[in-house]
């Protein structure tokens, strides 16, 4: 075969002749008398594209087609159900990247992010403020994807207490102040870890030290110990194991800071330590999974009361009902606000490990604090 | 289909509505078959890959962007990187110098069916030699029957590129039919 030439014009005649023949419009021959200067080079090509329309095709047998129809369907849920992981895979992802920053703009810019730093410092009752309350319930929303929870609620506990002090310094420290102080103060206790029990050690330490300075005077003091008791209708206590015979009937006043504080040891048929820690707890950590309870009374009226307890999640009929947080080394509660006390209690949805707590109340010339010294709670009623 | 309807069920499918992807499916089938059966010349094999083509394109559904094309195109595109994966892996793509080797001269003495069956398989094997492109175009243009502009928007190039490659591709096919001692138009009388 002749080299046949190869021009953008004879590719156009050679397209529009098969167009016609494959149409069935023109014949061979009345296409090659269309085109005489070309005729010779046309044919064999228009003869080829004939012929390879002509070759018969192979068709899938119809009973594979249905069976191939049949295993497609089959995929189909598989695939929407892939399409939902993909999306909520990427959704995820997204989250928790917005999660991380919103985390690195709040500990790198305090309590606010980028657009509300302004309000980082603000206090309650500046025009600040709300935007800088809805900017950390933002943040709690998005930082359970990062799995900095713990730090973000000991931060918030701090910044709380600032907002106290600063309060106080201006004469402006109200009830809700103190409020919002013991929540995120439970919080912290609450998520507290081996990791970030120091710090909540730490912190604890300097809320009674901030309390018992900003506090203009004794009567004031108890106000905010009763504040800090969340309404719960009580002064106060703590009620100790009556495991202790010399303590039994032996309600020691603390007038320490004019302070009302009454130990209160409660007596039940069945022993059963009862907690009504007050004030601010010091947390320290221990391996020990039960501690004999021991109260001892010493002339110095330093009182260690050190029982072994293991409370219920709800509290039974000897118990006295606390708001006074658990310390969950086991990083797995959750106290949630009890909305009839008022109080903060642990939530009844997330399975605590037993505590073992140590009290000791201990009335010294400077302070008046309680070392509780937890362990997981719930059920489960202390014996002697 | 009508474009209109395709769309309509594209949007479906690719909500997840098995019926929609199961009518695309059955409107497409036989010819994506059958370009990878000219393609691989091994029915069975083609229906494997057909087969793959299109739980290919169930999987890719959520990703498909409709680009003013037609559906086709798109399950053409995953056919012809289906063929081509096949043929690096096997490595059993036949060469030019093969084909030519295997062509069968056609002989005045061979009834109309022997003719055709020999002429088929003749043909198939020219096609098989030619390059990726060029095998795609006369599949889309001769066996498929459609248009040039038609095959350049399936295969994304414009008509001229299309024009082009189909004049190599039965430029080539004529020279080794004729190199065959094929004689076309003989065939073509004993067709008709």
């Amino acid at each position: 075969m002749n080299e046949t030439p190869h021009s953008p014009e004879f590719e156009a005649i050679l397209d529009e002749c098969l167009d016609a023949l494959l149409r069935g419009t023109v014949t061979l021959d009345e296409c090659l008398e269309h085109y005489p200067d070309y005729a010779t080079d046309l044919k064999p090509l228009l003869q080829t594209g004939l012929l390879t329309s002509r070759l018969k095709s192979p068709e899938m047998p119809a009973a594979r087609i249905d069976a191939l129809e049949d295993r497609l369907r089959g995929q189909m849920p598989n695939l929407r159900s892939a399409q939902s992981r993909v999306v909520q895979g990427q959704f995820s992802s997204l989250a928790k990247l917005v999660a991380m920053i919103a985390v690195v703009l709040f500990f790198a810019l305090g309590a606010g992010g980028s657009v509300v730093a302004a309000s980082s410092n603000s206090l309650p009752g500046d025009p600040l403020y709300g935007l800088k309350r809805l900017w950390e319930q933002i943040v709690l929303l998005l930082v359970p994807l990062t799995g900095e929870l713990d730090d973000l609620w000991l931060r918030l506990a701090q910044t709380r207490l600032y907002e106290a002090e600063q309060l106080a310094a201006r004469g402006e420290l109200t009830d809700a102040a103190l409020v919002d102080l013991y929540e995120s103060m439970v919080q912290s206790i609450a998520l507290a870890d081996e990791q970030t029990l120091p710090q909540v050690e730490a912190y604890l330490d300097e809320v009674e030290q901030t309390l018992i300075t900003i506090a203009p005077s004794p009567e004031t003091m108890t106000q905010y110990l009763q504040v800090l008791a969340l309404s719960s209708g009580t002064t106060p206590q703590v009620h100790t194991e009556p495991s202790d015979q010399e303590l039994q009937g032996v309600p020691p006043t603390l007038d320490q800071f004019g302070l009302t504080a009454t130990l209160t040891p409660v007596l039940t048929d069945t022993p059963a330590a009862t907690l009504t820690p007050t004030f601010t707890p010091s947390v320290t950590s221990t391996s020990t999974p039960r501690v004999p309870p021991t109260a001892t009374r010493t002339p110095t009226q330093t009182l260690t009361v050190t029982p072994t307890f293991t409370p219920s999640i709800t509290p039974s009929a000897t118990w006295t009902p606390l708001p006074l947080p658990t310390l969950n080394t086991g990083g797995d509660t959750q106290p949630t606000r009890d909305p009839s006390s008022g109080g903060v209690q642990p939530t009844s949805t997330r399975i605590l490990p037993t505590v073992d707590a140590t009290i000791r109340y201990r009335e010294t010339e400077q302070s008046v604090f309680m070392t509780q010294t937890a362990q997981p709670p719930p059920t489960a009623t202390g014996a002697p | 289909m009508e474009r209109a309807e395709e769309q309509r069920l594209l949007r479906q499918a690719q909500r997840g509505e098995a019926e929609a992807f199961a009518q695309l499916y059955r409107a497409h089938v036989q010819a994506i078959f059958r370009y990878i059966a000219h393609r691989v010349s091994d029915p069975p094999l083609a229906e494997d890959m057909t087969a793959d083509v299109f739980t290919r394109a169930l999987e890719a559904m959520p990703k498909y962007r409709d680009q003013g094309k037609p559906f086709i195109a798109w399950l053409y595109r995953i056919a012809h990187a289906r063929v081509i994966d096949h043929y690096r892996r096997t490595s059993r793509r036949p060469a030019a110098s093969d084909v030519d080797d295997e062509l069968l001269p056609i002989t005045p003495d061979m009834d109309t069916a022997m003719l055709r069956r020999q002429a088929a398989r003749t043909l198939r094997m020219a096609i098989s030699g030619l390059t990726d492109d060029q095998q795609q175009v006369v599949i889309l243009r001769f066996i498929e029957g459609h248009r040039i502009e038609t095959v350049a928007e399936m295969l994304g190039k414009q008509p001229n590129a299309i024009k082009a490659l189909q004049f190599r591709a039965l430029r080539a096919l004529a020279g080794r039919l004729e190199r065959a001692g094929f004689d076309v138009e003989t065939v073509l009388a004993g067709l008709s």
